[in-house]
């Protein structure tokens, strides 16, 4: 099974937390809200390409609105193996975490 | 062995080079740099100094670059010149990204920053989205470029 990297991690969070509505705009902005993090578009469309390719996610095209420009936006899925993959990665975090004391603020 | 010049010689240079060790070895555990540590890491703020240095100025660059096509951005639609940028994104995704951008620059950025900030933010998100796909095709490009370079040899 492929590991996922960090990145690849909140993607497939945010793409869980959005459910039914998770296209590479709103997965942004859950991103950049949740985790404060600020992604490119560009950041995000290319992890999940590599996340496409490699099993973990699906994807169908939805319906075309004005704002869009006439352009369809692609909802994403997290599939049975992404899931399993994203437990493995996130209690391989927790585990390494368990006894660690970090410092700093 | 014969002792003569050249054995005296050599003993000398390894008595001076087990002396060096020894005498790094003291300051280390003394906490006290050596001077070849000294200026390795010099050498290396230096380095790190000017790459920041550097990095600056290309952000600096590109800010000035912003602003000037954001000026220069006339309606109220994304602007043009950008959106031709964009078909450098893969055919894969171009149509549902550039659909993204659109939707958050007519239905967030325009209305709440107006449409020199809206153009520059388009601009900026156009730089940002096609970054990680040139650099993606140019690993692509310099790998096949260094296996060419393999087989030639």
């Amino acid at each position: 099974m492929d590991y996922l990297g960090e990145f690849e991690q909140i993607v497939m969070l945010a793409i869980l937390r959005l459910g039914e509505t998770a296209y590479g705009m709103t997965i942004r902005k859950e991103i950049q809200e949740v985790a404060k993090r600020v992604a490119s578009l560009g950041a995000v469309y290319t992890t999940l390409e590599r996340l496409e390719d490699k099993g973990f996610l699906t994807s169908a095209v939805g319906g075309v609105t004005e704002e869009r420009g006439g352009r369809a936006k692609k909802y994403f899925r997290v599939t049975g193996l992404g899931q399993a993959s994203l437990r493995q990665a996130l209690n391989a975090t927790q585990a390494m975490k368990a006894g660690v004391v970090l410092e700093g603020a | 062995m014969k002792w003569n010049s050249d054995c005296a010689r050599q003993c000398g240079l390894k008595l001076k080079a087990m002396g060096r060790t020894i005498f790094g070895l003291l300051l280390k555990e003394q906490g006290i740099m050596s001077i070849e540590d000294a200026k390795i890491e010099a050498a290396e703020i230096a380095n790190a100094k000017a790459q920041a240095e550097e990095r600056q100025k290309v952000m600096a660059v590109v800010i000035v670059l912003l602003v000037v096509l954001a000026i220069l951005s006339k309606d109220a639609s994304p602007p043009r010149p950008a959106r031709f940028a964009l078909l450098l994104i893969p055919k894969r995704n171009r149509e549902h990204l550039i659909g993204d951008l659109d939707e958050e620059y007519r239905t967030v950025v325009l209305p709440e920053y107006g449409r020199f900030w809206a153009g520059f933010w388009y601009w900026g998100q156009t730089f940002w989205a096609i970054g990680p796909y040139l650099s993606k095709g140019l690993k692509r490009v310099l790998g096949w470029a260094a296996v060419i370079r393999l087989i030639g040899r």
